[in-house]
């Protein structure tokens, strides 16, 4: 039971910590929590599809549709996440003094909420389908253990439920004033991280051959495998054995979304008075 | 925003030189799994080069391959058959597993 929950608890934390992590960063955004709420249904909707069809994906591209569709996953919810830091950085000073809102940017506000609503299925999609896998391994191959086996795999959801709720309630409880610049510096760090990790699939998958040398090898120190290994690598991309490539793809992530997030902040400097 | 477009374009130019990148010959190395483990517990595989490793579950349930150092992790549907590639690697020892029953199902891969 507790290897089960061991199992499931290591795919889901990542997905929990997102989760959390997007409840902060819209907090202040109305309707924030109905469309978290959507993009984990939606995740987990997926995940059952996926790993029904994992035969036919792992067959797809010669054999490695499997990455691809985890590279493709995880750039896709680069792309959503960088697009909602320039948003928060043109409007999220205006949300968080709760001033009043005009319609286009209710409207804008929503598609930010897409956003980060396909970031959190995304997320949920990518590990939640191999827990979906595991339990139906389980379910199948029953020999006498399996109710231990799932009623371990149950408990490692909730804990990961549990990820979320800390995560949203340890950040909530920074000072306001602080909190809108955290949460976007964690955005950033999540996203690097994705990028870094999507150049990782493409690198299995055969598709990438450069840069491949590994940098630095400290999985004697801080294994990715163990929890706190996950943690740090959903939440500043910590990989304990980078290749060049994914060390160049972070580093450059990073610099694109703090340069567009500070181009976007820019206009309202000189032109204040815009929203009024 | 330009950068945005940035992991798209570098996804598509990685897409497109697909191709040629598979062309090239690699030897692959064939395990299967099989209830709780593998049909070779050691593969010998020469060190500074790249290789496959072609895995047949021939189990009903799911696996998933994995072998963190070698940066292999991926699922196997039941009886279905999975390739991984792995870069050129340094002379060692690297423990692979099927996660879902890693304490059980496990072997080697020796790089000399």
């Amino acid at each position: 039971m507790v290897g089960a929950l061991i199992i499931v608890f290591r795919e889901v934390i990542e997905a929990g910590l997102i989760v959390g992590i997007v409840l902060a960063a819209t907090r202040a955004v109305a309707g924030s929590r109905r469309w978290v709420a959507l993009g984990v249904l939606a995740g987990v909707l997926g995940s059952c599809l996926v790993a029904a069809f994992t035969a036919s994906l792992g067959q797809a591209f010669n054999g490695f549709g499997q990455e691809i569709f985890n590279a493709a996953i995880l750039a896709i919810a680069v792309v959503m996440l960088t697009w909602h830091n320039v948003w928060m950085a043109q409007h999220g000073r205006e949300l968080v003094d709760e001033l009043k809102q005009a319609g286009r940017e209710v409207l804008e506000g929503r598609r930010t909420l897409l956003a980060l609503a396909v970031v959190v299925g995304a997320a949920v999609l990518r590990e939640g389908s191999e827990v979906v896998l595991f339990l139906y391994g389980v379910a199948i191959s029953d020999g006498g253990s399996g109710l231990s086996i799932l009623s371990g795999g149950l408990l490692g959801l909730l804990l990961g439920g549990l990820v979320s709720g800390l995560t949203y309630f340890g950040l909530l409880s920074i000072p306001t004033r602080y909190l809108f610049s955290v949460t976007s510096w964690l955005i950033a760090l999540l996203a690097a991280g994705m990028a870094a990790q999507s150049a990782s699939f493409l690198e299995q998958a055969g598709l990438v051959d450069i840069l491949s040398n590994t940098v630095w090898n400290t999985s004697g120190i801080l294994s990715e495998k163990n929890i706190a290994g996950r943690v740090l690598h959903t939440l500043v991309g910590y990989s304990d054995q980078p290749s060049l490539l994914q060390l160049i793809v972070y580093l450059t992530t990073l610099a694109a979304i703090f340069l567009a997030t500070r181009m976007a902040a820019r206009p309202r400097l000189t032109n204040p008075s815009r929203q009024a | 925003m330009p950068s945005r477009w940035l992991p798209v374009l570098f996804l598509g130019l990685c897409l497109a030189s697909a191709s040629a990148l598979w062309a090239e010959d690699v030897v692959t190395y064939e395990i299967t799994l099989r209830d709780k483990a593998f049909s070779l517990t050691e593969i010998k595989v020469p060190a500074g080069k790249p290789f496959m490793i072609k895995m047949v579950n021939a189990n009903a349930a799911p696996a998933e391959l994995e072998a963190k150092e070698l940066k292999i992790e991926k699922v196997a549907a039941g009886n279905s058959t999975i390739v991984v590639r792995v870069k050129a690697m340094e002379p060692g020892k690297y423990l692979f597993v099927d996660e879902y029953q890693e304490d059980v199902a496990k072997g080697y891969v020796i790089v000399e």
